[in-house]
């Protein structure tokens, strides 16, 4: 039984963030078709900001790291993706792919290429114990942090008209456009949203890892790819499902696969992203808007 | 006979021109040090690995992020077939049986591997063509991880991550005659009948099926022939680095060649060949800065990793001036109009034998936006 729960916790937990970094990736699609390479980074940006701040009480650390990460995002926008807005979706996609090469080497001439400890986060790791149960202290604090932030976005996203325009945006950005919508409003919005979102996760992500390197983006990265195709790309509450869904994929080849082909974990989890992508390539939940209409 | 002999000769202007180029220029950097001439195989080598990606990637428009697993088994395979039994033996004992045996020349073994890698890329292709778009370019890159991620630990067939050393074999005019190979294979495939239904699908898929093209089959074809060139540029590479892991082909080795293909330009050949030389040529000259230059008696030396982040700006400043690459996805023409050129059937001819017209493509380019939209 206190396999089981720890097991759950798990998977929440892990779902829960792959969640947060699918919704940051999501979030901008859904407004400007554009796959954000760059995602990574700005979680990298994050973890070097934390390494920076070590030895400052945590909520300094906290909120300087969330402004860095949000403000980064938001330059990005400004700098390069706005010239290029409305080109083709794969134009977009390599444009932040140039520009993940980019921050990637910066941070490799800023820091080299040896990873660099975040100490402030070391109490993550410690376990508590809930009745007969032992947990991880940072698994308890991730599923509660990812339950206030969908709740805090459900409620932005449903109850502002700010919330309200990025969500007709996202269906129809022309449309709502023409009938008001101000363009650099909901774009600036999105990117702000995905910042603070690969702000929280840098924090609770390499916190626990307790390290960062240049290259440390790549992983995240990886997976909220992953994790907003599984789920239907343009579609938020599809990117949590992914998120969830690759959390569980993960969680379950640990516990299931034999020891021997444990090392083998990726390979089995991305084969099996390319089979479900050849059954339905428009995801588990894709967007109305994705419907053919030839 | 012999009309259609210059029509064709004039459309293949387009690959002639930028192959000489590239040739002169490889030619004079390795006339000059041994070091330069090895630094001109590479650069060779990337217009081979860059023109085979484009086979694929610029006519059917999806981004393969996949060609590293067809590198990865074109060179491990060229590896066991060139490597005496005694040494390989040695190396890897586990090997089955006939590859650890067999043994062949430079030539035989890299032709084998390469399709090794086209009938590898014919089973995953069979299935994988039928995606497009971000999908595809999605389950590509899972190729990618998962056949990284396999070489990382199967150790009885690549000795895991620890490095093998293979036949150092890849001379200057190895790289030099492939490269014009794979060139003139891309450019006889792009203006074949089916590169062209390829082409019509890429501007449109629906128009295009509705004329009888048969997207997954030219996909599909697309797909194994880029897979096979891409085999052999990977196989080359190889015996020019002369030590191999599965860290070989990883990240960096799958980006630069998109990187040098999106520069250049995805939807044209010379885009890929020129793109490949540019990025190439920036990255020298950051790498001869980052060395250290003297300027007018200064001495300038420039920070360690200044050749990617220059390359990564490089990159990012090119996309946002020219979202289409540099040559906005169009290939240079032979500049003199033969009256004949604008009559009946050697107007036919000249379609055929050089495909669209770039008014035609740049028109279909300006049309789909708005539909978009």
């Amino acid at each position: 039984m206190d396999y089981v729960i720890q097991t759950i916790v798990d998977v929440l937990s892990l779902g829960g963030l792959y969640a947060l970094l699918a919704l940051g990736l999501g979030v901008v699609f859904s407004i400007m078709n554009l796959v954000n390479w760059a995602h990574g980074e700005l979680i990298v940006v994050g973890g070097y900001t934390m390494y920076l701040l070590a030895g400052f009480p945590l909520p300094v650390v906290i909120l300087g790291t969330v402004i860095t990460v949000t403000v980064t995002a938001l330059l990005m926008e400004r700098a390069a993706f706005r010239p290029i807005r409305g080109a083709a979706p794969s134009t977009l996609m390599f444009t932040s792919f140039a520009l993940s090469y980019l921050l990637q080497n910066a941070a490799l001439i800023a820091f080299g290429s040896f990873p660099k400890s975040i100490p402030g986060m070391s109490g993550l790791i410690s376990q508590v114990k809930i009745g007969s149960v032992e947990l991880p202290l940072v698994n308890i604090i991730t599923i509660l942090v990812t339950i206030c932030v969908l709740v805090v976005l459900v409620l932005f996203l449903k109850r502002s008209s700010l919330g309200l325009q990025m969500r007709a945006s996202a269906e129809d950005f022309v449309t709502s456009r023409l009938l008001g919508v101000k363009a650099n409003r909901v774009v600036v919005a999105s990117f702000a949203i995905s910042g603070l979102l690969a702000g929280v996760v840098a924090l609770l992500f390499l916190g626990q890892q307790g390290v960062v390197r240049p290259t440390t983006g790549l992983e995240p990265l990886t997976i909220a790819f992953v994790a907003v195709v599984l789920g239907g790309m343009g579609n938020l509450s599809g990117a949590v499902l992914g998120g969830f869904v690759v959390g569980a994929l993960q969680t379950g080849f640990q516990v299931l696969l034999p020891v021997a082909y444990g090392q083998y974990r990726s390979a089995f989890v991305f084969f099996l992203v390319i089979v479900f992508l050849l059954f339905r390539p428009q995801g588990l939940l894709p967007p109305r808007t994705a419907a053919r209409r030839v | 006979m012999g009309k259609r002999l210059v029509l064709n000769i004039r459309g293949a202007y387009t690959v002639i021109l930028p192959v000489a180029v590239v040739l002169v220029f490889a030619l004079i950097l390795s006339l000059r040090s041994a070091s330069q001439e090895r630094a001109a195989t590479l650069m060779l080598l990337y217009v081979g690995m860059v023109v085979a990606l484009y086979v694929f990637a610029g006519n059917s428009g999806i981004l393969s992020f996949g060609h590293t697993s067809f590198a990865v088994i074109a060179a491990y395979m060229s590896a066991y077939l060139t490597m005496s039994a005694t040494r390989l033996s040695f190396i890897l004992p586990d090997l089955p049986g006939p590859l650890l045996r067999a043994e062949f020349g430079e030539l035989p073994a890299m032709l084998l591997a390469a399709l090794c890698a086209a009938l590898f890329a014919l089973v995953i292709g069979i299935p994988l063509v039928r995606l497009e778009g971000i999908a595809g370019s999605v389950a590509t890159f899972a190729l990618t991880v998962v056949v990284y991620n396999v070489a990382s630990y199967w150790t009885t067939m690549t000795g895991g991550k620890a490095s093998l050393s293979i036949p150092l074999t890849t001379s200057f005019s190895d790289a030099a005659i492939w490269m014009v190979c794979l060139c003139a294979i891309a450019y006889v495939y792009q203006s074949s009948r089916f590169g062209l239904r390829l082409r019509a699908s890429r501007e449109d898929d629906v128009a295009s099926q509705a004329i009888g093209v048969k997207i997954r089959r030219e996909r599909l074809f697309a797909w194994v022939l880029s897979g096979f060139m891409f085999g052999i540029a990977g196989a080359l590479y190889a015996h020019f680095l002369g030590a191999i892991s599965p860290d070989t082909f990883w990240m960096a080795f799958t980006t630069l060649p998109i990187a040098m293909l999106i520069v250049g330009g995805l939807k044209s050949l010379n885009g890929a060949i020129f793109g490949a030389l540019i990025v190439w040529l920036i990255g020298e000259m950051l790498r001869a800065i980052e060395a250290g230059v003297s300027v007018g008696g200064a001495r300038i030396d420039g920070p360690t990793g200044l050749r990617e982040l220059g390359l990564g700006a490089l990159m990012l400043l090119i996309l946002i001036l020219r979202p289409s690459g540099i040559t906005g996805g169009r290939e240079v023409r032979w500049p003199w109009p033969g009256p004949q050129v604008k009559r009946g059937v050697a107007r036919v001819l000249h379609a055929k034998s050089v495909g669209p017209r770039p008014g035609d493509e740049s028109e279909a380019v300006a049309q789909s936006p708005s539909e978009a939209e």
